[in-house]
C-alpha cells in the first residue's frame, strides 16, 4: 500500500500553501482558459455559420464534431446563432436595397415632347442580382436558424451545466457530512437497491446497499417533472432533498 | 453513465479484485480521510488488510487515469474530514460493494461498477480514453462470467454463482430489491 498526495506539486505541505483543494491555483488560469474557449468558439460559429450561410455549404456539421471542450461549443453555439440571425437581417435589408436599385434604374423624365422613360439596364441587373443574393442569404440563414443546424446539443453534458455541477459538488459535500458509520455517498448513479431507473444526482446509500436519501439539484423545482420524481422517491420510501439551481 | 448492477460475495469480490491487479489496476478507497492524504492499494496483500472494510472503491490505471483524485472537505465538531470528489479527476472505474452489511449481518446488497460518460479536472470536462473503456469491459464481461442475470422490470442485477449458491443454503441473505426477493427469480 502507498499514500499518495495531492499536494506534491505544493512539497506536501497544504498548509503553508494556501492551496487546501489542490484546485486553486489554476483558478485564475482556469477562467482565463474558458473565457478564452468560449470567444474562440463564439468567432469560430460567427465564422463557419456566415461562410455556409453565403455559399450554401455545410461546413458546421462537420466542424462540431471537432468541439468537445464544453465552453467552447456553448461558444460555437452563440456564434451560430449570430450568424444565423445576422444572415436574416443583412439578406432581407440586400434584398430591399436591391429592389431599390432596381426601382432607381427606372427614371421617368418629362420633357416638351411629353414623358420619357429612361431605363439603366446595369442598374436593373445589378439590382436583381442583390435582391437575389439578399433573398437567398435570409432564406439559408432563416432555415440553419429555425432548424438549429451544426448546434452541439447540450454542451455540458447530461447533467447540465457548470452551476448545476457546482450544486452537485455542494450537495456531495452536504450528503459527506450526514453519512452515518458503514453508508457511503455515492454520485450520479442509478439509485441503489430499487428497481428504478431514477438516477439522483447524490444518494447516501446504506450499509445493505439501499439508498437512504437522494439529493437532487433542480433548476425548476415546481415542474412537473420534478414533481413526478419527488412522488417516486417518495413511493420508494426514500428521503429527498431538492435544492434549486440558479436565481430564477 | 454506464454501470452494471451486481450482487456479489466477498469470495467473488475478492477474485474480482485478483482480476485487477492482473490489469495492472490499482484500488484508491472511497472511504473518510483524517489529512488531506488517499491511499493507494497496489497489491492483494494490501486489499485484504484495509480495503475489505471500505465499500467504495476508486480504480486507477496509468493507461487511463491521468490525474490525481480531488479531494474536499466538511467540518463538524471533530475537525476536518476529507473526502474523495466523484468524477473529478483519474478518471476512475468505480466500484461499490456494501460490504458492511455483509460482514456483520450476513447480508448481500446490491454493488455496482461504472464510469462516467465525462470526468472533470479542475472543473474541466475531460473525456476517458480506450483503454479505461476496454478495461471496464473487461471486468463487466468477468463479472457476468461468474453471475447469472436477474431481470426486474427496470434494471437487470447479476447474481454471482457462489452467492446463489451461499444464499440458497441459508448461509446469507440477499437484500431485497424494491420488496422483490432476487432469490426466487433466479
Amino acid at each position: 500500500m502507498e499514500m499518495w498526495s495531492p499536494y506534491a506539486s505544493n512539497y506536501d505541505n497544504p498548509i503553508t500553501y494556501s492551496d487546501p483543494l489542490g484546485d486553486e491555483g489554476d483558478e485564475c488560469c482556469g477562467l482565463l482558459k474558458r473565457a478564452w474557449n468560449v470567444a474562440f468558439g463564439t468567432v469560430a460559429g460567427a465564422t463557419v455559420g456566415t461562410f455556409d450561410n453565403l455559399t450554401g455549404s455545410n461546413l458546421r456539421t462537420a466542424v462540431k464534431d471537432n468541439i468537445s471542450d464544453p465552453d467552447m461549443a456553448s461558444g460555437w453555439n452563440s456564434g451560430l446563432d449570430g450568424a444565423d440571425a445576422g444572415a436574416v437581417v443583412i439578406g432581407h435589408a440586400e434584398s430591399t436595397g436591391g429592389l431599390g436599385l432596381i426601382a432607381g434604374s427606372f427614371n421617368l423624365a418629362g420633357g416638351t415632347g411629353g414623358l420619357s422613360l429612361e431605363v439603366s439596364a446595369p442598374g436593373i441587373v445589378a439590382g436583381a442580382l442583390m435582391s437575389v443574393h439578399g433573398r437567398l442569404y435570409a432564406g439559408i440563414g432563416g432555415a440553419n436558424l429555425a432548424s438549429q443546424n451544426g448546434r452541439i446539443n447540450n454542451p455540458y453534458g447530461s447533467k447540465g451545466k457548470p452551476d448545476h455541477q457546482q450544486k452537485v459538488n455542494e450537495l456531495e459535500k452536504k450528503a459527506q457530512s450526514e453519512t452515518k458509520p458503514g453508508e457511503r455517498v455515492i454520485r450520479e448513479r442509478k439509485i441503489q437497491g430499487q428497481d428504478s431507473r431514477k438516477r439522483p444526482d447524490v444518494q447516501i446509500v446504506n450499509r445493505n446497499g439501499k439508498a437512504r436519501k437522494v439529493f437532487e439539484a433542480e433548476r425548476k423545482p415546481t415542474s412537473n417533472r420534478n414533481i413526478k420524481r419527488e412522488k417516486e422517491y417518495k413511493k420508494l420510501g426514500v428521503e429527498q432533498e431538492t435544492h434549486k439551481v440558479g436565481n430564477n | 453513465m454506464p454501470q452494471l448492477d451486481f450482487i456479489l460475495s466477498e469470495k467473488e469480490r475478492i477474485e474480482v479484485v485478483q482480476f485487477l491487479f492482473k490489469n495492472d489496476c490499482r484500488i484508491i478507497p472511497g472511504c473518510h480521510y483524517s489529512t488531506s492524504k488517499y491511499n493507494i492499494v497496489t497489491d492483494m496483500e494490501g486489499y485484504l488488510k484495509y480495503c475489505k472494510e471500505e465499500p467504495l472503491l476508486f480504480l486507477i490505471n496509468d493507461r487511463y487515469s491521468f490525474y490525481p483524485l480531488e479531494l474536499d472537505f466538511f467540518e463538524n465538531e471533530k475537525g476536518k474530514t476529507y473526502f474523495i470528489k466523484q468524477r473529478h479527476g483519474g478518471p476512475t472505474i468505480d466500484f461499490f460493494s456494501p460490504i458492511i452489511g455483509e460482514k456483520e449481518n450476513n447480508i448481500i446488497g446490491p454493488g455496482f461498477i461504472g464510469i462516467y460518460e465525462y470526468y472533470y479536472h479542475n472543473n474541466n470536462k475531460i473525456a476517458p480514453n480506450a483503454d479505461l473503456k476496454n478495461i471496464y469491459k473487461l471486468l463487466i464481461s468477468y463479472i457476468q462470467s461468474i453471475s447469472k442475470a436477474v431481470k426486474l422490470s427496470n434494471r437487470t442485477y447479476w447474481v454471482g454463482n457462489y452467492t446463489i449458491n451461499q444464499a440458497r443454503s441459508g448461509k446469507f441473505k440477499l437484500e431485497p430489491i424494491s420488496d422483490i426477493e432476487i432469490l426466487e427469480l433466479v
